[in-house]
């Protein structure tokens, strides 16, 4: 199964995912044409700040199975794939009532006119996994854009299993204390995450 | 096995779904009071407003397609437990392995003369239909609707958009079981903004409906009496348990069930509106009628008759009125500290009890809602972000922050 793995420790809040998400779903798919559209395209993946002042998470859809939105869309306009992997809305079935919203523990639904629903009304509206572009062959959006590899798509296998070498290689360099070098983040990464600390420290004083 | 189902109303129709999901050659019989396919109550506002079927939500032909014996119009008169027996209305007797009572609940009016003709209601397909060939025969200009509740704010909204003078008797406010004073406020001033009056106090609390046969005003408790070309009452609910009195099951202000959904009889489960199962949060009986939880109890009590023994969380006190444009949501309790902000002409009010929130009331801005239901549903210890929930920009990112994700996962 494909899907796309966040790691929440890269995002420096750029937001290029939610505007790449917008210009997706927008009739032109043109950044510049796609801000003049009416109804106007809005993202799918939501960057919002945390406790500390640099602290960000790419909050998205995650495609819960079972999901909890599609067991109580009184409409059945929320489904599944038939290769069971990405949870779709049917723009023409949402009557907007916003249960979905109400059971989503990731706060990913949002509401807004919609050039997908019928006299493009007011549905509710989330990630889709990009299935238009992964059809192409091509990767999401969000992920083709994200410059620091916060967003990665792939089989959830493979990039579980890159996550969990990782992590042993981690912890057995620790437990060796042969050399802490391979754990740092890149230089910048670093320099961001305690500029951030300290920053927030200062905040707080 | 054969199972019969009372009622297909979504926690019916979820039952009968997770049956067949489970178990291809299981028989299943679905009775409905009602002469139509199985129907989802949430979407009648929708097809009645734009006239597109959504509320055949599972499709007319779910019956065939999952392979069940579904009789409409069809009113079961008693149950027979010691005989694994229902009869039915035509003297016709059926017999089963399991039961499922899901028959729902009907309107429910507290007032004097209520069972007299003419007064409108809109708790079923049928009585919505009614009280549509009534608007649509355009004899109608006026209407007045008894009760504030979830369903009168519906129907008063969806008449307001047929352009009816639409007006309202509130006894205490608008919506007063579902939310605190101050959104109820919020609510009232859409409901104004959108020119439906709304009339509260002594001068608008109904005790009667006056008229020989059928109810031609509603008369106040202060002697006044109003009147409308339509009158519709939306006061309450309550739950269809007259066929099972004399069966010896166990019923109060609903049916009495277990932690298995399972009444007193072992082969007997109930599930939807009729239940009176208890509140998550408080652990008190309640019936909590709502479409989430009609649906859950509908596929716990499916699973349990196969012999899953499942056991039910508790159901949950939360609801939504977004579809008619009026973005309010309602979940769990008021009571505790209150953690409000009022922004932009948004209100978001959060009540905090023992470090762990316990309830929230959304209007205008909705966003973060099935956040904060996560978290009261969890009952996780919010402390590391107890001055963050009063930000406007209170996120997912927080949660992700202080690692209570790891308790913020769907269940």
């Amino acid at each position: 199964m494909k899907t796309v793995f966040v790691q929440p420790d890269r995002c420096v809040g750029c937001k290029q995912c939610e505007v790449a998400c917008a210009v997706e779903h927008s009739q032109s798919k043109n950044l510049y044409q796609a801000v003049f559209e009416s109804p106007k395209p809005k993202p799918r993946i939501f960057v919002g700040p945390g406790i500390y002042l640099n602290s960000s998470f790419p909050n998205k859809c995650r495609h819960c199975n079972p999901a909890p939105c599609m067991a109580v869309c009184p409409t059945s306009a929320i489904k599944r794939t038939e290769d069971n992997e990405i949870v779709l809305i049917d723009g023409d079935k949402c009557i907007n009532c916003a249960m979905c919203a109400m059971v989503c523990p990731f706060d990913v639904i949002r509401y807004y006119n919609s050039i997908e629903a019928i006299r493009k009304r007011v549905v509710a509206l989330k990630c889709d996994h990009c299935v238009a572009r992964q059809q192409d062959g091509l990767e999401p959006a969000c992920v083709e854009v994200c410059k620091v590899s916060a967003l990665l798509f792939g089989d959830i296998n493979e990039l579980a299993q890159k996550a969990s070498s990782k992590l042993a290689r981690i912890v057995s360099e620790i437990d060796t204390a042969v050399s802490k070098e391979p754990l740092h983040l890149p230089d910048h990464l670093e320099a961001w995450r305690s500029w951030g600390k300290s920053a927030s420290k200062l905040a707080k004083k | 096995m054969k199972t019969i189902i009372i009622g297909a109303g979504p926690a019916g129709v979820k039952a009968a779904e997770t049956l067949r999901e489970e178990d291809k050659k299981h028989e299943i019989i679905m009775l409905s009071s009602e002469p139509y396919p199985p129907y989802s109550p949430p979407a009648m506002v929708q097809y009645f407003l734009t006239g597109e079927a959504l509320h055949y939500w599972r499709g007319q032909d779910f019956p065939e397609l999952n392979n069940i014996d579904y009789r409409q119009g069809c009113h079961v008169v008693s149950v027979s437990p010691d005989m694994n027996e229902i009869e039915l209305e035509s003297g016709e007797k059926l017999t089963y392995d399991y039961l499922v009572i899901a028959a729902g609940s009907r309107l429910y009016t507290p007032v004097e003369g209520s069972d007299k003709k003419g007064i409108h209601n809109f708790k079923s397909l049928k009585a919505g239909d009614e009280l549509l060939a009534k608007v649509r025969s355009g004899e109608v200009s006026s209407a007045l609707i008894v009760g504030a509740g979830f369903i009168g704010v519906e129907v008063a909204l969806m008449l307001k958009k047929m352009e009816l003078d639409v007006t309202m008797l509130v006894r205490s406010r608008v919506m007063r079981s579902m939310l605190d004073p101050e959104t109820s406020t919020f609510v009232q001033c859409i409901l104004e903004d959108r020119e439906v009056k709304i009339l509260r106090g002594d001068d608008a609390d109904a005790v009667a409906f006056p008229g020989d046969n059928a109810a031609r005003a509603v008369q106040m408790k202060s002697g006044k009496e109003l009147t409308a070309d339509l009158l519709v009452a939306a006061t309450g609910l309550k739950p269809n348990i007259e066929f099972l009195s004399g069966s010896g099951i166990e019923t109060d202000w609903g049916v009495f069930v277990d932690q298995y959904l399972c009444t007193n009889m072992p082969n007997i489960y109930a599930a939807g509106d009729i239940t009176e199962t208890f509140d998550r949060l408080t652990g008190e009986r309640y019936s909590h009628a709502n479409y989430p939880n009609a649906i859950t109890q509908g596929n716990l009590a499916g699973l349990n008759i196969l012999g899953y023994g499942l056991v039910y969380d508790g159901s949950e006190n939360m609801n939504s009125m977004k579809h008619l444009d009026v973005p309010v949501i309602a979940a769990g309790l008021m009571e505790g500290e209150e953690i409000r902000l009022h922004r932009n002409g948004s209100l978001r009010k959060l009540w905090v009890k023992d470090n762990k929130l316990v309830g929230c009331r959304l209007a205008g801005d909705i966003t973060g809602a099935g956040i904060f239901i996560n978290l009261i549903k969890r009952g996780v210890d919010i402390s590391p972000i107890r001055d963050n929930l009063s930000e406007p920009n209170f996120c997912y990112t927080h949660i992700h922050d202080t690692a209570l994700m790891d308790n913020v996962i769907p269940s």
